[in-house]
């Protein structure tokens, strides 16, 4: 048995009870997800926030987007093929247009030499099987993370 | 024309000539026969070498075999198995929070989601057997930290899933150098049996203390004795009793074997004590490991 949300860097997370949405900020959310399931189950778990959440299942794919997407908040799943999550967040933070957005990474595994490099590439990191209600919860804290910053 | 005639005096030297050609022939001969043999040693030592170099490249590409084929249970462990479980619980979760199902499909979705996350833990279990076992050893990211806080986290997520009481006594500075999220498992490992086996109305007591040159951390509990027989054999790996219980708990009988590994790892030790129907785990980690 193992803590079940590791996050390896302190992504100033709301507590359950401030992250209940009071009034909903729909949020720009981007999703890299090979694997066809996963992708359609995060977009579904983003729908009730009324998120603006777009999926594509590759790095290419999600770069091409970004000249007419800008997302507040990115979760990339590590282990794609072709360019992987890694590489992708690197081509992330070096775009100025996204200098505010957060990028989690989201691993099949939780050995930390296997984890996606700490921040500044990542500021979180979500193992699955993921949580749905860390997922909203994250997006929700966005308001948090800015006035934090 | 004559001949001439065979002086007398030469004929020492002629002979010593033949002598000396017979002489040069065997030397000769021994020469070669000396070649042949260095030949023949030279190439019995390459076969040798060969044989030597051929058990070198076999060991080598077993240990490669080895170091293959832990990648590869570890990619199957880590990505293989976890994608569609992570396909099942969050589809289980988005069911889980429709809002217009009956109670009782709330209730099989919900189930959907515990079964997930016991699987989950098995493989923790064993992607960390495998790391263990196969070589490789678990990669520490030791940051200093506060052994108070990893167990105080520890026990707040068990409380979520046990009615057993659990009691946090601390002594002295509790900091150090340590793989926080390691520990953490091995806390919530060692409070997670402990409450499995605490007597009903008993209280699992956890007590941290400051203790040269590093930490001690007891987990103790009230229940049955451990028998002699299996204390000695309880940090092995797969020494945990009946499939039942361990397919119930979603262990697979290597907690205690990973726990230990882990206070190794850092450095330290993992040992037991029970009698009188008391047993305690001890953890002792020196301030930093290694």
């Amino acid at each position: 048995m193992c803590p079940r949300w590791r996050a390896t860097h302190s992504f100033p997370l709301t507590s359950r009870e401030e992250a209940r949405p009071q009034a909903i900020h729909p949020r720009r959310v981007l999703v890299v997800e090979d694997n066809r399931d996963a992708a359609e189950l995060l977009r579904l778990a983003l729908t009730p926030g009324g998120h603006d959440t777009k999926v594509t299942h590759s790095a290419a794919e999600a770069l091409a987007l970004l000249a007419e997407f800008q997302p507040e908040v990115a979760f990339l799943d590590i282990a794609m093929p072709g360019m992987d999550g890694i590489e992708l967040a690197r081509a992330l933070r070096g775009m100025p247009a996204l200098a505010e957005c957060r990028i989690v990474a989201i691993t099949g595994c939780h050995f930390p030499a296997q984890r996606a490099p700490s921040p500044p590439l990542f500021d979180m990191h979500l193992v699955k099987p993921l949580d749905i209600r860390q997922l909203q919860r994250i997006v929700l804290s966005l308001d948090h993370c800015r006035s934090d910053s | 024309m004559s001949k001439d005639p065979v002086p007398e005096t030469p004929s020492q030297p002629h002979a010593s000539l033949v002598l000396d050609q017979r002489d040069a022939n065997e030397q000769l001969l021994l020469a070669a026969l000396r070649a042949h043999d260095a030949a023949e040693e030279a190439h019995s030592s390459r076969i040798f070498a060969q044989g030597e170099s051929q058990a070198l490249r076999r060991q080598a590409d077993e240990l490669l075999a080895t170091a293959a084929f832990r990648e590869r249970l570890l990619g199957i462990i880590g990505h293989d198995l976890r994608n569609p479980l992570n396909t099942m619980v969050v589809a289980a979760q988005l069911l889980e929070s429709k809002g217009d199902l009956k109670a009782q499909d709330v209730w099989l979705a919900t189930r959907i989601v515990e079964s997930g996350r016991r699987m989950e833990r098995m493989i923790d279990q064993l992607a960390n057997f495998t790391r263990a076992r196969l070589g490789g050893g678990f990669m520490l990211d030791c940051r200093p930290c506060d052994l108070a806080g990893i167990c105080r986290d520890v026990i707040e997520e068990l409380k979520l899933t046990t009615g057993v009481e659990i009691t946090l006594t601390t002594v002295g500075a509790l900091d150090g150098n340590w793989d926080a999220d390691r520990l953490a498992e091995v806390f919530s490992n060692l409070i997670g049996n402990a409450t499995g086996h605490a007597a009903p109305g008993t209280a699992v007591r956890v007590t941290l203390r400051a203790e040269e040159p590093g930490v001690v951390a007891d987990v103790s509990n009230e229940g049955l004795t451990i028998p002699l027989d299996a204390l000695g054999v309880i940090f092995s790996a797969f020494a945990r009793g009946q499939a039942s219980a361990r397919a119930e708990s979603g262990h697979l009988g290597l907690g205690l074997y990973i726990s230990r590994e882990m206070a190794l790892a850092h450095g330290g030790e993992l040992e037991v004590q029970s009698a009188d129907g008391s047993t305690t785990f001890s953890l002792r980690l020196p301030k930093s490991s290694r």
